[in-house]
Protein backbone atom coordinates (compact mmCIF):
# COMPACT_ATOMS: atom_id res chain seq x y z
CA UNK A 1 0.00 0.00 0.00
CA UNK A 2 1.33 3.34 -0.95
CA UNK A 3 1.44 6.35 1.59
CA UNK A 4 2.35 9.52 1.54
CA UNK A 5 5.52 10.47 2.73
CA UNK A 6 8.52 12.90 2.34
CA UNK A 7 12.19 12.37 1.70
CA UNK A 8 15.02 14.20 3.61
CA UNK A 9 18.88 14.18 3.57
CA UNK A 10 19.71 11.33 6.98
CA UNK A 11 20.73 13.56 9.88
CA UNK A 12 23.50 12.58 11.29
CA UNK A 13 23.98 9.24 8.95
CA UNK A 14 26.97 7.11 9.98
CA UNK A 15 28.59 5.87 6.82
CA UNK A 16 30.55 2.91 6.21
CA UNK A 17 34.10 2.54 6.64
CA UNK A 18 37.08 3.10 4.56
CA UNK A 19 37.38 -1.02 5.45
CA UNK A 20 34.19 -1.50 3.37
CA UNK A 21 35.54 0.66 0.29
CA UNK A 22 38.81 -0.71 0.05
CA UNK A 23 37.36 -4.01 0.31
CA UNK A 24 34.99 -3.64 -2.62
CA UNK A 25 38.28 -2.27 -4.22
CA UNK A 26 40.25 -5.43 -3.48
CA UNK A 27 37.33 -7.91 -3.87
CA UNK A 28 36.94 -6.18 -7.38
CA UNK A 29 40.66 -6.43 -8.14
CA UNK A 30 41.08 -10.03 -7.15
CA UNK A 31 38.41 -11.13 -9.37
CA UNK A 32 39.69 -9.70 -12.01
CA UNK A 33 42.92 -10.82 -11.85
CA UNK A 34 40.71 -14.18 -11.45
CA UNK A 35 38.56 -13.86 -14.61
CA UNK A 36 41.84 -12.40 -16.60
CA UNK A 37 44.07 -15.42 -15.21
CA UNK A 38 40.91 -17.95 -16.17
CA UNK A 39 40.15 -16.00 -19.54
CA UNK A 40 44.27 -16.47 -20.77
CA UNK A 41 44.71 -20.05 -19.82
CA UNK A 42 41.34 -21.01 -21.63
CA UNK A 43 42.20 -18.76 -24.99
CA UNK A 44 45.56 -19.92 -25.06
CA UNK A 45 48.44 -21.61 -23.45
CA UNK A 46 49.25 -21.76 -20.01
CA UNK A 47 51.32 -18.71 -20.10
CA UNK A 48 53.01 -16.03 -17.17
CA UNK A 49 50.26 -13.70 -17.50
CA UNK A 50 47.84 -16.50 -16.36
CA UNK A 51 50.50 -17.38 -13.75
CA UNK A 52 50.88 -14.06 -12.24
CA UNK A 53 46.57 -13.39 -12.44
CA UNK A 54 46.15 -16.52 -10.18
CA UNK A 55 48.75 -16.04 -7.85
CA UNK A 56 47.39 -12.45 -6.88
CA UNK A 57 43.72 -13.12 -6.65
CA UNK A 58 43.43 -15.24 -3.60
CA UNK A 59 45.82 -12.86 -1.25
CA UNK A 60 43.69 -9.83 -2.56
CA UNK A 61 40.11 -11.96 -1.87
CA UNK A 62 41.97 -12.84 1.71
CA UNK A 63 42.78 -9.57 2.52
CA UNK A 64 39.51 -8.19 1.54
CA UNK A 65 37.68 -10.30 3.58
CA UNK A 66 40.24 -8.99 6.22
CA UNK A 67 38.92 -5.63 5.86
CA UNK A 68 35.59 -7.15 6.13
CA UNK A 69 35.63 -9.14 9.07
CA UNK A 70 37.60 -5.63 10.50
CA UNK A 71 34.45 -3.67 10.32
CA UNK A 72 31.95 -6.07 12.42
CA UNK A 73 31.02 -5.87 15.45
CA UNK A 74 34.15 -7.09 17.89
CA UNK A 75 36.26 -10.39 18.33
CA UNK A 76 33.61 -12.72 18.81
CA UNK A 77 31.23 -11.70 15.61
CA UNK A 78 34.73 -11.76 13.69
CA UNK A 79 34.93 -15.46 14.43
CA UNK A 80 31.66 -16.73 13.89
CA UNK A 81 31.35 -14.62 10.41
CA UNK A 82 34.22 -17.02 9.28
CA UNK A 83 32.03 -20.01 9.74
CA UNK A 84 30.08 -18.79 6.77
CA UNK A 85 27.87 -21.51 6.28
CA UNK A 86 26.49 -21.35 9.95
CA UNK A 87 26.20 -18.06 10.06
CA UNK A 88 25.10 -16.58 6.63
CA UNK A 89 22.28 -18.19 6.88
CA UNK A 90 19.48 -15.86 5.10
CA UNK A 91 20.73 -16.32 1.09
CA UNK A 92 17.05 -16.10 0.47
CA UNK A 93 16.76 -12.18 1.03
CA UNK A 94 19.95 -11.08 1.49
CA UNK A 95 22.91 -9.96 -0.91
CA UNK A 96 25.22 -9.59 2.17
CA UNK A 97 24.67 -13.73 3.04
CA UNK A 98 24.78 -14.28 -0.70
CA UNK A 99 27.98 -11.96 -0.91
CA UNK A 100 29.44 -14.34 2.05
CA UNK A 101 29.02 -17.87 -0.07
CA UNK A 102 30.58 -16.54 -3.47
CA UNK A 103 33.16 -14.89 -1.89
CA UNK A 104 33.97 -17.89 -0.06
CA UNK A 105 33.64 -20.68 -3.28
CA UNK A 106 35.58 -18.08 -4.97
CA UNK A 107 38.41 -17.61 -2.50
CA UNK A 108 38.62 -21.58 -2.31
CA UNK A 109 38.46 -22.24 -6.00
CA UNK A 110 41.10 -19.34 -6.72
CA UNK A 111 43.53 -20.95 -3.94
CA UNK A 112 42.91 -24.39 -5.74
CA UNK A 113 43.74 -22.58 -9.13
CA UNK A 114 46.68 -20.70 -7.94
CA UNK A 115 48.17 -24.12 -6.39
CA UNK A 116 46.95 -26.47 -9.59
CA UNK A 117 48.85 -24.09 -11.90
CA UNK A 118 52.12 -23.61 -9.48
CA UNK A 119 52.21 -27.44 -8.99
CA UNK A 120 50.68 -30.53 -11.50
CA UNK A 121 48.80 -28.27 -13.69
CA UNK A 122 46.20 -31.33 -14.36
CA UNK A 123 43.41 -29.39 -13.35
CA UNK A 124 43.93 -26.18 -13.91
CA UNK A 125 41.81 -26.27 -17.11
CA UNK A 126 38.60 -27.46 -15.00
CA UNK A 127 39.56 -24.67 -12.46
CA UNK A 128 39.58 -22.03 -14.70
CA UNK A 129 35.93 -23.39 -16.04
CA UNK A 130 35.11 -22.47 -12.54
CA UNK A 131 37.11 -19.63 -11.36
CA UNK A 132 35.66 -16.97 -14.94
CA UNK A 133 31.89 -17.08 -13.57
CA UNK A 134 32.88 -17.14 -10.01
CA UNK A 135 35.01 -14.41 -10.74
CA UNK A 136 32.31 -12.53 -12.58
CA UNK A 137 29.94 -13.11 -9.52
CA UNK A 138 31.93 -11.74 -6.70
CA UNK A 139 32.84 -9.01 -9.20
CA UNK A 140 28.71 -8.05 -9.69
CA UNK A 141 28.08 -8.65 -6.29
CA UNK A 142 29.79 -5.77 -4.38
CA UNK A 143 27.34 -3.30 -6.57
CA UNK A 144 24.37 -6.08 -5.48
CA UNK A 145 25.27 -5.23 -1.76
CA UNK A 146 25.34 -1.83 -2.02
CA UNK A 147 22.21 -2.01 -4.17
CA UNK A 148 20.87 -3.94 -1.65
CA UNK A 149 20.45 -0.71 0.38
CA UNK A 150 17.45 0.14 -1.19
CA UNK A 151 17.69 3.85 0.92
CA UNK A 152 20.66 5.41 -0.39
CA UNK A 153 19.44 6.43 -3.70
CA UNK A 154 22.69 6.71 -5.21
CA UNK A 155 23.55 3.02 -5.10
CA UNK A 156 19.95 1.93 -6.06
CA UNK A 157 20.58 1.15 -9.67
CA UNK A 158 20.69 -1.89 -11.98
CA UNK A 159 23.84 -0.26 -14.01
CA UNK A 160 25.63 -0.34 -10.23
CA UNK A 161 27.11 -3.94 -10.54
CA UNK A 162 27.71 -3.72 -14.04
CA UNK A 163 29.79 -0.82 -13.55
CA UNK A 164 31.67 -2.50 -10.56
CA UNK A 165 32.02 -5.58 -13.07
CA UNK A 166 33.67 -2.99 -15.77
CA UNK A 167 35.95 -1.58 -12.85
CA UNK A 168 36.81 -5.06 -11.83
CA UNK A 169 37.57 -6.21 -14.90
CA UNK A 170 40.19 -3.29 -15.98
CA UNK A 171 41.68 -3.22 -12.44
CA UNK A 172 42.05 -6.72 -12.70
CA UNK A 173 43.98 -6.81 -15.82
CA UNK A 174 45.69 -3.48 -14.87
CA UNK A 175 47.08 -5.25 -11.77
CA UNK A 176 48.04 -8.98 -13.37
CA UNK A 177 49.74 -7.77 -16.17
CA UNK A 178 51.88 -5.24 -13.38
CA UNK A 179 52.45 -8.11 -11.71
CA UNK A 180 53.46 -9.74 -14.63
CA UNK A 181 56.07 -7.50 -16.61
CA UNK A 182 55.70 -9.03 -19.28
CA UNK A 183 58.35 -6.83 -21.36
CA UNK A 184 57.23 -8.01 -25.14
CA UNK A 185 54.68 -6.04 -26.60
CA UNK A 186 54.16 -9.16 -29.17
CA UNK A 187 52.33 -10.93 -25.65
CA UNK A 188 50.68 -7.96 -24.40
CA UNK A 189 48.90 -6.93 -27.45
CA UNK A 190 45.65 -8.81 -26.74
CA UNK A 191 45.36 -7.28 -23.41
CA UNK A 192 46.66 -4.18 -23.90
CA UNK A 193 43.89 -3.96 -26.59
CA UNK A 194 41.02 -5.89 -24.28
CA UNK A 195 41.76 -3.01 -21.54
CA UNK A 196 41.69 -0.02 -23.87
CA UNK A 197 37.89 -1.26 -24.90
CA UNK A 198 37.04 -1.68 -21.14
CA UNK A 199 38.15 1.40 -20.42
CA UNK A 200 36.46 2.92 -23.31
CA UNK A 201 32.91 1.64 -21.73
CA UNK A 202 33.87 2.57 -18.44
CA UNK A 203 35.04 6.72 -19.90
CA UNK A 204 31.48 6.34 -20.91
CA UNK A 205 29.63 4.10 -17.80
CA UNK A 206 31.23 6.28 -15.25
CA UNK A 207 29.95 9.48 -15.62
CA UNK A 208 26.64 8.72 -17.77
CA UNK A 209 25.67 6.83 -14.16
CA UNK A 210 25.77 9.91 -12.02
CA UNK A 211 23.28 11.46 -14.70
CA UNK A 212 20.96 8.70 -15.46
CA UNK A 213 20.86 8.49 -11.19
CA UNK A 214 18.84 11.38 -10.79
CA UNK A 215 15.70 9.58 -11.69
CA UNK A 216 15.86 8.11 -7.65
CA UNK A 217 14.92 11.49 -6.30
CA UNK A 218 16.31 14.49 -4.99
CA UNK A 219 18.85 12.36 -2.92
CA UNK A 220 20.31 11.67 -5.39
CA UNK A 221 20.80 14.56 -7.37
CA UNK A 222 22.33 15.70 -4.41
CA UNK A 223 24.81 12.86 -3.49
CA UNK A 224 25.50 12.73 -7.75
CA UNK A 225 25.94 16.65 -7.60
CA UNK A 226 28.43 16.60 -4.34
CA UNK A 227 30.19 14.04 -6.42
CA UNK A 228 30.31 15.80 -10.06
CA UNK A 229 30.32 19.71 -8.81
CA UNK A 230 30.44 19.41 -4.76
CA UNK A 231 32.94 18.47 -2.28
CA UNK A 232 34.11 15.09 -4.10
CA UNK A 233 34.38 16.55 -7.41
CA UNK A 234 38.17 17.21 -7.64
CA UNK A 235 38.77 13.60 -6.65
CA UNK A 236 35.83 12.52 -9.69
CA UNK A 237 37.06 14.64 -12.28
CA UNK A 238 40.64 14.90 -12.00
CA UNK A 239 41.56 11.73 -9.98
CA UNK A 240 38.92 9.03 -11.52
CA UNK A 241 38.16 10.79 -14.57
CA UNK A 242 41.65 11.94 -15.92
CA UNK A 243 44.17 10.30 -14.59
CA UNK A 244 42.57 7.10 -13.76
CA UNK A 245 40.51 6.79 -17.32
CA UNK A 246 41.43 9.37 -19.67
CA UNK A 247 45.08 9.32 -19.59
CA UNK A 248 45.37 5.39 -19.49
CA UNK A 249 43.04 5.88 -22.36
CA UNK A 250 45.37 7.83 -24.34
CA UNK A 251 48.65 6.43 -22.99
CA UNK A 252 47.46 2.48 -24.46
CA UNK A 253 46.32 3.87 -27.49
CA UNK A 254 50.03 5.67 -27.55
CA UNK A 255 51.64 2.17 -26.96
CA UNK A 256 49.34 0.18 -29.44
CA UNK A 257 50.15 2.40 -32.14
CA UNK A 258 54.18 2.65 -31.33
CA UNK A 259 54.37 -0.40 -29.88
CA UNK A 260 56.82 0.76 -27.28
CA UNK A 261 56.07 -0.94 -24.11
CA UNK A 262 58.24 1.27 -21.68
CA UNK A 263 55.69 3.58 -19.81
CA UNK A 264 53.00 0.77 -19.66
CA UNK A 265 53.40 0.07 -15.73
CA UNK A 266 52.36 3.47 -14.66
CA UNK A 267 49.40 3.53 -17.01
CA UNK A 268 48.55 0.27 -15.27
CA UNK A 269 49.36 2.03 -11.46
CA UNK A 270 46.77 4.58 -12.55
CA UNK A 271 43.84 2.28 -13.81
CA UNK A 272 44.61 0.62 -10.36
CA UNK A 273 43.98 4.36 -8.67
CA UNK A 274 40.77 4.94 -10.73
CA UNK A 275 39.37 2.26 -9.02
CA UNK A 276 40.19 2.85 -5.94
CA UNK A 277 38.82 6.73 -5.98
CA UNK A 278 35.66 4.68 -7.87
CA UNK A 279 34.46 2.53 -5.15
CA UNK A 280 35.83 5.59 -1.85
CA UNK A 281 33.63 7.89 -4.17
CA UNK A 282 30.29 5.48 -4.06
CA UNK A 283 31.08 4.23 -0.22
CA UNK A 284 31.68 8.15 1.48
CA UNK A 285 30.22 10.02 -1.40
CA UNK A 286 26.33 8.20 -0.87
CA UNK A 287 24.08 9.93 1.00
CA UNK A 288 21.00 8.14 2.62
CA UNK A 289 17.68 9.45 2.61
CA UNK A 290 15.25 9.30 5.39
CA UNK A 291 11.79 9.01 5.06
CA UNK A 292 9.15 11.14 6.88
CA UNK A 293 6.11 9.11 7.18
CA UNK A 294 3.11 11.47 6.77
CA UNK A 295 0.34 9.11 7.96
CA UNK B 1 -3.29 -8.01 16.50
CA UNK B 2 0.23 -6.13 14.67
CA UNK B 3 1.46 -3.99 17.41
CA UNK B 4 2.40 -0.21 15.51
CA UNK B 5 3.39 3.26 16.60
CA UNK B 6 1.68 5.93 14.76
CA UNK B 7 2.75 9.90 14.90
CA UNK B 8 0.47 12.33 14.32
CA UNK B 9 1.75 14.55 11.49
CA UNK B 10 -1.41 16.03 10.71
CA UNK B 11 -1.23 18.89 13.03
CA UNK B 12 2.29 18.65 14.24
CA UNK B 13 2.16 18.54 17.80
CA UNK B 14 6.00 17.45 18.66
CA UNK B 15 7.39 20.08 21.21
CA UNK B 16 10.51 18.58 21.26
CA UNK B 17 10.56 17.95 25.14
CA UNK B 18 12.57 14.98 24.87
CA UNK B 19 10.33 13.31 27.45
CA UNK B 20 10.56 10.04 25.01
CA UNK B 21 13.88 9.67 24.61
CA UNK B 22 14.48 10.31 28.57
CA UNK B 23 12.03 7.79 29.27
CA UNK B 24 13.03 5.33 27.09
CA UNK B 25 16.71 5.47 27.99
CA UNK B 26 15.68 4.91 31.67
CA UNK B 27 13.19 2.41 31.33
CA UNK B 28 15.73 0.31 28.71
CA UNK B 29 19.36 1.04 30.04
CA UNK B 30 21.05 1.72 26.27
CA UNK B 31 24.39 3.07 26.69
CA UNK B 32 25.30 6.56 25.43
CA UNK B 33 25.10 6.57 22.02
CA UNK B 34 22.84 4.78 21.38
CA UNK B 35 19.02 6.00 21.04
CA UNK B 36 15.90 3.74 20.49
CA UNK B 37 14.10 6.94 20.04
CA UNK B 38 14.94 10.05 19.10
CA UNK B 39 13.31 13.29 18.24
CA UNK B 40 14.23 14.70 15.11
CA UNK B 41 13.91 18.31 13.79
CA UNK B 42 14.06 19.77 10.10
CA UNK B 43 13.42 22.92 8.69
CA UNK B 44 15.05 24.23 11.94
CA UNK B 45 14.64 27.94 12.39
CA UNK B 46 11.97 28.02 9.62
CA UNK B 47 8.27 28.41 9.58
CA UNK B 48 7.99 25.03 8.52
CA UNK B 49 10.25 23.70 11.28
CA UNK B 50 8.83 20.22 12.44
CA UNK B 51 9.77 17.92 15.15
CA UNK B 52 9.09 14.15 14.85
CA UNK B 53 9.83 11.38 17.48
CA UNK B 54 11.33 8.63 15.90
CA UNK B 55 10.95 5.14 17.54
CA UNK B 56 11.30 1.85 14.89
CA UNK B 57 7.52 2.03 13.23
CA UNK B 58 7.49 -2.09 13.49
CA UNK B 59 6.81 -2.04 9.22
CA UNK B 60 4.97 -4.51 7.77
CA UNK B 61 8.00 -6.00 5.63
CA UNK B 62 11.23 -4.53 7.64
CA UNK B 63 14.00 -3.73 4.81
CA UNK B 64 16.02 -4.23 7.91
CA UNK B 65 14.86 -7.97 8.33
CA UNK B 66 15.51 -9.06 4.80
CA UNK B 67 18.80 -7.09 4.66
CA UNK B 68 19.94 -8.76 7.43
CA UNK B 69 22.57 -11.59 6.47
CA UNK B 70 22.44 -13.94 9.42
CA UNK B 71 18.60 -14.18 10.30
CA UNK B 72 19.20 -12.07 13.73
CA UNK B 73 16.42 -9.65 13.14
CA UNK B 74 12.82 -11.13 13.14
CA UNK B 75 9.15 -10.32 13.27
CA UNK B 76 7.35 -11.91 16.08
CA UNK B 77 4.70 -13.90 15.02
CA UNK B 78 2.17 -13.09 17.59
CA UNK B 79 2.24 -8.56 17.52
CA UNK B 80 4.37 -8.00 14.81
CA UNK B 81 7.17 -6.51 16.72
CA UNK B 82 10.71 -6.44 14.73
CA UNK B 83 13.43 -7.68 17.62
CA UNK B 84 17.02 -8.65 17.50
CA UNK B 85 18.70 -11.62 18.24
CA UNK B 86 21.73 -10.05 19.77
CA UNK B 87 23.42 -13.72 19.87
CA UNK B 88 23.20 -13.80 16.28
CA UNK B 89 23.56 -10.81 15.38
CA UNK B 90 27.43 -9.39 13.66
CA UNK B 91 27.06 -5.91 13.80
CA UNK B 92 27.95 -5.45 10.21
CA UNK B 93 25.44 -2.29 9.65
CA UNK B 94 23.91 -3.59 6.48
CA UNK B 95 20.18 -2.96 8.56
CA UNK B 96 21.46 0.93 9.15
CA UNK B 97 21.60 1.15 5.40
CA UNK B 98 18.41 -0.39 5.00
CA UNK B 99 16.25 0.99 7.05
CA UNK B 100 14.55 4.27 5.60
CA UNK B 101 14.39 5.81 9.50
CA UNK B 102 17.53 5.12 10.85
CA UNK B 103 15.82 2.76 13.62
CA UNK B 104 19.02 0.64 14.29
CA UNK B 105 21.19 1.75 16.48
CA UNK B 106 25.40 0.91 17.37
CA UNK B 107 27.20 1.79 20.10
CA UNK B 108 29.54 4.64 18.76
CA UNK B 109 33.15 3.11 18.30
CA UNK B 110 36.10 2.75 16.90
CA UNK B 111 37.83 0.16 14.18
CA UNK B 112 35.98 -3.32 14.73
CA UNK B 113 33.90 -1.90 17.75
CA UNK B 114 30.82 -0.41 16.26
CA UNK B 115 28.53 -3.19 18.39
CA UNK B 116 25.84 -5.07 17.87
CA UNK B 117 22.76 -3.79 16.71
CA UNK B 118 20.40 -2.65 19.06
CA UNK B 119 16.39 -1.04 18.44
CA UNK B 120 13.57 -0.55 19.32
CA UNK B 121 11.70 -2.99 20.78
CA UNK B 122 7.88 -2.05 21.62
CA UNK B 123 9.76 -1.83 25.39
CA UNK B 124 9.47 -5.88 25.32
CA UNK B 125 13.28 -6.58 25.83
CA UNK B 126 15.82 -4.06 27.28
CA UNK B 127 19.20 -3.64 25.94
CA UNK B 128 20.45 -6.07 28.12
CA UNK B 129 18.36 -8.99 26.38
CA UNK B 130 19.09 -11.69 29.22
CA UNK B 131 18.94 -11.42 33.15
CA UNK B 132 21.39 -12.77 35.41
CA UNK B 133 20.51 -16.71 34.76
CA UNK B 134 20.89 -15.93 31.37
CA UNK B 135 17.32 -16.19 30.60
CA UNK B 136 15.57 -13.95 27.91
CA UNK B 137 13.65 -10.92 28.98
CA UNK B 138 9.94 -10.75 27.34
CA UNK B 139 8.17 -7.66 29.28
CA UNK B 140 4.48 -6.49 28.32
CA UNK B 141 4.46 -4.52 24.90
CA UNK B 142 3.59 -1.23 26.34
CA UNK B 143 5.83 1.50 24.90
CA UNK B 144 7.18 4.16 27.84
CA UNK B 145 7.87 6.93 25.24
CA UNK B 146 3.75 7.04 24.14
CA UNK B 147 2.47 6.78 27.33
CA UNK B 148 4.71 9.97 28.27
CA UNK B 149 4.34 11.43 25.69
CA UNK B 150 2.58 14.74 26.96
CA UNK B 151 1.11 16.37 23.46
CA UNK B 152 -0.19 12.84 22.23
CA UNK B 153 1.82 13.34 19.02
CA UNK B 154 3.26 9.47 19.71
CA UNK B 155 0.33 6.75 19.76
CA UNK B 156 1.31 3.49 20.27
CA UNK B 157 -0.74 0.09 20.61
CA UNK B 158 -2.82 -2.24 18.55
CA UNK B 159 -2.80 -1.17 14.79
CA UNK B 160 -6.85 -0.71 15.14
CA UNK B 161 -7.14 1.20 18.13
CA UNK B 162 -4.42 3.45 17.40
CA UNK B 163 -5.43 3.99 14.00
CA UNK B 164 -8.82 4.53 14.70
CA UNK B 165 -8.04 7.15 17.54
CA UNK B 166 -6.19 9.25 15.05
CA UNK B 167 -9.17 9.23 12.74
CA UNK B 168 -11.46 10.08 15.23
CA UNK B 169 -9.30 13.31 16.16
CA UNK B 170 -8.40 14.24 12.59
CA UNK B 171 -11.87 14.09 11.79
CA UNK B 172 -13.29 16.17 15.06
CA UNK B 173 -10.36 19.02 13.73
CA UNK B 174 -11.78 18.84 10.24
CA UNK B 175 -15.32 19.54 11.53
CA UNK B 176 -14.06 22.41 13.65
CA UNK B 177 -12.63 23.59 10.41
CA UNK B 178 -8.84 23.48 11.64
CA UNK B 179 -7.02 23.85 9.01
CA UNK B 180 -4.23 21.55 8.28
CA UNK B 181 -0.54 23.37 10.13
CA UNK B 182 1.22 21.06 8.99
CA UNK B 183 2.53 19.55 5.35
CA UNK B 184 3.30 22.64 4.15
CA UNK B 185 6.45 21.42 2.32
Amino acid sequence: MEFPYYVMVFPGYQRWGWEIALYIFLGGVGSGALITAAVTLLLGKETKIARAGAYLAPPLLIVGSVLLLLDLAGIKAMLRAMLVPLTFTNITTSWMARGAWILLVTLLVAIAFAYSLATDKRYSRTLALLALPLGIATALYTGLLLKGARFVPLWNSGELPLLFLTSALTTGIAATLLLASVKEYSKLRGFLAALLVLLLIEAIEVPLYFFIIGEQGDIAVKSASAILSGAYSIAFWLVLMFLGIIIPILGLGYVLITRKAAALPAFFALVLLGGLTLRFLFVHGAIKAFVVPLI
Amino acid sequence: MPKKFLLDMYVNRCLRCGGCMAVCKTHNRTPEGVHRIRVITFDEGEPTETNMPMPCLHCNEPPCMYVCPTKAIYKRKEDGIVLVNKDTCIGCGYCLMACPFGAPQFEKGTFGNRGKMDKCTFCVEPYEQKDEQGRLIQREPKPRCAMVCATGHLLAGDADEISAKLRERVGYRMSRGVEKTFLTF
